[in-house]
């Protein structure tokens, strides 16, 4: 027998899958055809039995069997040995991956390598040059010139970091003349000098000390009048951060001692 | 693509790159739902969880085989269904011990166990009832019509995912489940006026 051509639209119909305008047609032919009725109306009872079916539960015992089973062989990986992977899989990509971005950053990874090795090589770390300032390696390379210079230098700008360290932002502003600007100003250009002494000598200890006068020497000859106050209490918290007070005696004593020596 | 696939995706992605952590994440997810589908083919529960265990082993191995164009769910699924039809091949060459018997001992058992508890109400009893015959009918159908069937009303698969689960095209999934809904209906009012 020759199945009616509206036939495989029922299915999709009773599944609510049809498209509006089959619907249509398919609802425009149905009161035509009785083959289509019939079998609509057994599709339609298939469909909601089935959808009222309700499977029962597996027994308890075999499911938890079949979890457990499932759990052992794909258990989780311990900890250390995910992150291990992780690492290796993120290590793997950066060296074999091809992609532009990756190349970049493999490039950019073995120059910082060959930077950081060539600087270890080449140049001793700070941290010892502070060591060798203790140890008073560093002063004995200095001219007997140079370490007099310097120690008048020292002296000077040990004056002026006392000073600050042991006043107080709320005395008068006129008591507060050691922030003069021209002091400041004088003092800042022996520093450039005593700089150029430094780095000419390598000696980096000195170096940073200098740095860091000069930081305070540029807050004192740039300060504004109205905020004083403000600019004081900078200062006197960028000295007592950076220790400057003892570090310059120490620089200051070790110099006397190199002077002794020489002399 | 929704949000499932997608978490799904990068499970898949992990497990291939040798992460067994990610496909445990995902074997939990679905092994509910396969040991069920298993179980709605084949209707023995020790078949079933012997076919959703062999179902991931099977997965985890050939996972590098996996296209990631189609879903993870669904490319599970189609090992589930036919590690099932074999298993229905298998039943179907030993005629004493067929599906048919099984599901007669199930329901034996069931009847035994309902009159033993005496308690159970008159509509708890007509719900299993029909439960029996639709699975009795289910149990008639070919593999394909019945998988078809399986997937559209217990496991909500679409008929483009029936279609890629059973390996054909949509058109033919269609035809599967329309002559199994047919069937169905035949089975259904036979099993009726018998009773």
């Amino acid at each position: 027998m020759k199945s009616c051509p509206f036939e495989n639209l029922l299915l999709p119909y009773v599944q609510r899958e049809l498209s509006k305008s089959d619907r249509f047609r398919l609802l425009s032919h149905l009161p035509t055809c009785q083959d289509c009725n019939q079998t609509l109306a057994d599709l339609q009872t298939v469909d909601s039995s089935l959808r009222r079916h309700q499977r029962e539960k597996a027994p308890h015992d075999l499911y938890v069997s079949y979890v457990e089973g499932l759990e052992t062989r794909f258990r989780p990986e311990p900890f250390l040995k995910i992150r291990w992977r992780q690492l290796t899989e993120l290590a793997g990509k950066l060296f074999l991956s091809s992609s532009p971005s990756f190349r970049l950053a493999r490039a950019f990874a073995i120059l910082l390598v060959g930077v950081l090795l060539g600087r270890q090589l080449f140049y001793p770390s700070t941290t010892s040059k502070i060591n060798a300032f203790d140890s008073q390696q560093t002063a004995t390379t200095l001219t007997k010139d140079d370490i007099q210079f310097i120690a008048d230098y020292v002296v000077q700008s040990e004056l002026l970091l006392l000073t600050i360290a042991n006043s107080s932002a709320d005395e008068p502003t006129d008591d507060l003349i050691y922030l003069n600007k021209d002091i400041a100003q004088t003092l800042l250009y022996k520093t450039a000098k005593v700089q150029r002494k430094a780095i000419a000598l390598e000696d980096d200890v000195i170096i940073i000390f200098l740095n860091r006068l000069e930081l305070v020497l540029l807050e004192i000859s740039n300060r504004d009048d109205e905020e004083i106050r403000t600019t004081f209490r900078d200062i006197k918290n960028m000295i007592k951060e950076s220790d400057m007070v003892q570090k310059s005696r120490r620089l200051q004593h070790r110099l006397e001692t190199t002077l002794a020596e020489s002399a | 693509m929704s949000r499932t696939a997608e978490s799904d995706l990068k499970l898949v992605q992990s497990a291939k790159a040798g992460n067994k952590t990610a496909f445990g994440t995902l074997v939990k997810k679905y092994q509910q739902k396969v040991f069920y589908l298993a179980f709605d083919l084949v209707h023995d529960y020790d078949d079933a969880k012997d076919i959703a265990q062999e179902a991931f082993i099977k997965s985890f191995e050939k996972l590098q085989q996996f296209e990631e164009r189609a879903q993870f769910s669904t490319w599970l699924y189609r090992i589930a269904v036919n590690l099932a039809m074999d298993q229905y091949r298998r039943r179907k060459r030993r005629p004493h011990e067929s599906l048919d018997d099984n599901i007669h001992e199930i329901e034996r058992q069931k009847n035994v166990e309902q009159m033993a508890e005496g308690q159970r109400s008159d509509m708890e009893l007509q719900n299993s009832a029909q439960r029996q015959q639709i699975d009795k009918a289910l149990m008639n159908l070919s593999p394909n019509q019945r998988a078809a069937t399986v997937l559209k009303y217990f496991h909500q698969q679409s008929s483009k995912e029936i279609a890629h689960v059973l390996g054909c095209s949509e058109s033919t999934a269609r035809i599967h489940l329309f002559r199994a809904m047919k069937n169905l209906r035949k089975h259904l009012k036979g099993i009726q006026e018998s009773l």
